[in-house]
């Protein structure tokens, strides 16, 4: 594959997203309705989550890396943090500390805003003017290696092949497993992968992701008959050696921009792991 | 149980075994208010916001301050009468925090 | 007049909202149930971020918390979205808790897309029946309230939360049912409370509860403040997690406490329970809706919009300052307390007759603007 084959978008630090998403991220569960209706803009992309009050520790800090990390991932253009304003997660200092990492930051408070048509109503102009940015802003040819592609499996035989094609093709990789795959989609997205592929075991159906293009490789037979719609590929029959060249050429070819299965059903999930119960 | 707030009160204590107020609107500092039924009056001695607390009586530094006739915390340094009381100079005696 | 008008189930329970849930039996099933609902005209979707991951240790709590919410009796008739035949079962548990549920299942419609139609035909079918069945007096005796308290300042014990107390305690003298939550926010309060336990073995249990919360943050070794209180509660006046505790218990009034109940489980009789949940906003309510509330009571100082897929949940502001900057969210203002224009007693008589309002029919802030936040619950981390 051709270093000029690879395209996306360029930013302040050095990264190139391979989208450029305008993501409207909830500081805090509270928020998370405000986030909700904002996201049905065309072209918007909106978190829905659970977290941001009453984490403690260790959860508190990672909590707070998870969501920095989402919101500086290179696919996201602009980023919108709605917070509530009372919130552990301080949506105004998670925006601030932002905004010293990236353009396009915006942050819309509820409470200061005055509840939640303000709210709406602040945002919306928002996510209009940051759209319209976006939008003038066109695909450009990338260096090889700046595309990094997370894997969310590490014990499958088909890993280490898989890597080696994707390193081949100019693709530097990072393996990530937790106890969640969403979790993993998470802490890949946090770590900067601009997209993902998921390796789908026995009884797995497909998870997508807010933030990366996910594609999704069947591991199980019965799974992948089943949900055929959901995956990208299945990897079930022939050497690990073709399934790999055939994922890394997918890849490519989302890099490029086309859609994976996940993003043409508009499944945007974000599963945020917890290290500590919520107080 | 908390008394009945009349119109025009400026603060209110909850309980008789209280040794801090509520103020029930911004108080300015030298603001005379009257602790209930001793005769004893207390001058603020720094603005105290609506909805924060004044200490009625002098707190030793790690006395409990009492608020709803109940513990609500320890305080981690001396509190003149008419002082602010809350997170600079007190701490849950209940549960962590900077100074446990 | 204090009768409600419900809608009476075949679990012999009675709801004051008759909705069609679309509930993902997992996060991959989510976009399906929220596509379903788009094509239903009013049906409701609820997903969440639990995998069903083979050996979970959490599973047995998330199942019976799903199960519990869409066997609410404010809720006609669930289409379960499961992913997979795996998922079946929670569809199994909903229907022995005597609700009507349906079930579409991804594996057998190739996926996302192809579940859609499917499910939405299931909907459009439930919601049908649901049409049917016409709102009829319902006795005060089957309502539950859940009292929760969010984003608090130091006037949520002053005013809001003693006015609450009030009309908890006519509802229980009514015959119906209230439940208090949020265990972190009871430390403190622990002996004021298991003082009206109606046993000393409740009185007991009671304290247990909240002590051994206390030692879960020791052992945890963290400091605390941020998360209890928090940064608002701080802003707000609130120095302490007692101080919260204090005035959050006043939510309960003065009426005698029956149990204690896990966390999304039911009582068995009427009367005033505590649910062990956290006190977090989310997690409480849904807690509190799948142990059958019909209704959540909020009150708030620093203003949060938050509210149920499927109860209405009437926001009750500490002060009018709050009131008056966050119109469209909160339905009834105790802030006139402050000032001596309203007393206690008038503004918890006002919940109560807001209350049965609401059990006729009125819809709260919260179901206007559609919020429908929702958490699971978890408790295992190594």
């Amino acid at each position: 594959m051709r270093s000029c084959d690879l395209t996306g978008y360029p930013r302040c630090d050095g990264t190139a997203g391979v989208r450029n998403l305008m993501l409207v991220l909830p500081s805090v569960v509270c928020a998370t309705q405000v986030a909700r209706e904002l996201g049905k803009a065309a072209g918007a992309v909106a978190i829905v989550h659970q977290h941001g009050c009453l984490h403690v520790g260790d959860d508190l800090a990672h909590t707070e890396r998870m969501l920095v990390g989402a919101a500086l991932n290179p696919n996201i253009g602009a980023v919108l943090i709605v917070g509530l304003g009372c919130e552990t997660v301080q949506g105004a200092s998670l925006a601030r500390t932002l905004s010293e990492r990236r353009p396009r930051v915006d942050y819309v408070g509820i409470q200061e805003a005055g509840g939640t048509a303000q709210a709406l109503a602040q945002g919306r102009a928002i996510v209009d003017g940051r759209l319209a940015q976006l939008s003038a802003t066109p695909r450009v040819a990338l260096e090889r290696g700046t595309v990094r592609v997370g894997i969310d499996r590490a014990g499958d035989p088909l890993v280490e092949p898989l890597r080696e094609a994707l390193e081949t093709r100019g693709f530097p990789t990072c393996v990530a497993e937790t106890a969640s795959v969403g979790g993993a989609h998470v802490e890949l997205a946090a770590a900067g992968m601009q997209a993902i592929v998921s390796l789908c075991g026995p009884g797995e159906p497909p998870l997508g992701s807010a933030i990366c293009p996910v594609i999704a490789v069947a591991r199980d037979r019965e799974m992948y008959l089943a949900l055929a719609d959901d995956f990208d590929l299945g990897a079930i029959e022939g050497t690990h050696r073709e399934h790999a060249q055939l994922i890394a050429e997918t890849v490519a070819s989302v890099c490029a921009g086309e859609p994976t299965a996940a993003e043409r059903r508009g499944a945007l999930d974000f599963v945020l792991q917890r290290l500590a119960v919520t107080m | 149980m908390t008394g009945t707030i009349t119109a025009g009160a400026r603060v209110l204590i909850l309980d008789q075994a209280d040794n801090v107020a509520v103020a029930l609107t911004d108080l300015p500092r030298g603001e005379v208010v009257a602790t209930s039924g001793d005769g004893v009056v207390v001058a603020t001695v720094e603005p105290i916001q609506a909805a924060h607390k004044l200490a009625i009586r002098p707190i030793a530094a790690g006395e409990a301050v009492i608020k709803y006739g109940e513990a609500i915390g320890l305080a981690h340094a001396a509190i003149a009468a008419g002082a602010h009381v809350h997170i600079h100079n007190v701490s849950s005696g209940r549960l962590p925090g900077p100074h446990r | 007049m204090s009768e409600l008008l419900g809608y009476p189930r075949d679990s012999g329970r009675w709801g004051i909202r008759n909705h069609v849930l679309i509930l993902a039996a997992r996060a991959a099933a989510n976009r399906a149930a929220e596509l379903i609902a788009d094509k239903s005209g009013g049906a409701i979707a609820v997903g969440h971020e639990w995998e069903a991951r083979p050996g979970d240790a959490d599973a047995e709590l998330i199942v019976r918390t799903l199960v519990g919410f869409a066997a609410n009796p404010n809720v006609g008739g669930v289409v379960l979205v499961a992913a997979t035949d795996a998922d079946r079962e929670l569809a199994d548990e909903i229907a022995a808790r005597g609700q009507t549920v349906e079930t579409v299942v991804m594996t057998e419609h190739g996926g996302t897309l192809g579940t859609v139609d499917a499910g939405a035909e299931l909907a459009r079918r439930l919601s049908g029946a649901a049409a049917r069945c016409r709102p009829q007096p319902m006795p005060l005796t089957a309502l539950s309230v859940g009292l929760e308290c969010g984003g608090s300042d130091a006037w949520s014990g002053i005013t809001a939360n003693p006015a609450l107390g009030i009309a908890s305690d006519r509802l229980i003298a009514a015959g119906a049912t209230a439940i208090l939550a949020e265990v972190p926010e009871l430390v403190g309060a622990e002996r004021f409370l298991a003082s009206r336990a109606v046993t000393p073995d409740i009185g007991r249990q009671v304290i247990a509860l909240i002590e051994g919360f206390e030692r879960s943050v020791r052992e945890l070794g963290v400091d605390i403040r941020g998360a209890q209180p928090t940064p608002g509660n701080i802003h707000g006046g609130l120095t302490t997690i007692e101080e919260k505790s204090l005035g959050a218990a006043r939510k309960a009034g003065t009426a005698p406490i029956q149990g204690v109940l896990a966390y999304a489980q039911a009582p068995s009789r009427p009367g005033l329970y505590i649910m062990d949940t956290p006190g977090h906003d989310i997690e409480q309510m849904v807690g509190l809706v799948a142990g059958g509330c019909q209704a959540i009571a909020f009150t708030t100082g620093r203003g949060t919009p938050t509210g149920s897929p499927i109860a209405p949940c009437l926001k009750i502001s500490t002060n009018s300052r709050i009131y008056e900057r966050m119109p469209g969210d909160i339905d009834l203002d105790a802030g006139g307390i402050i000032d001596g224009s309203k007393t206690v007693e008038s503004v918890g008589d006002a919940i109560f007759e807001t209350l049965l309002e609401i059990g006729r029919g009125r819809r709260t802030c919260s179901e206007l603007r559609g919020n429908s936040e929702f958490a699971i619950r978890r408790v295992h981390y190594d």
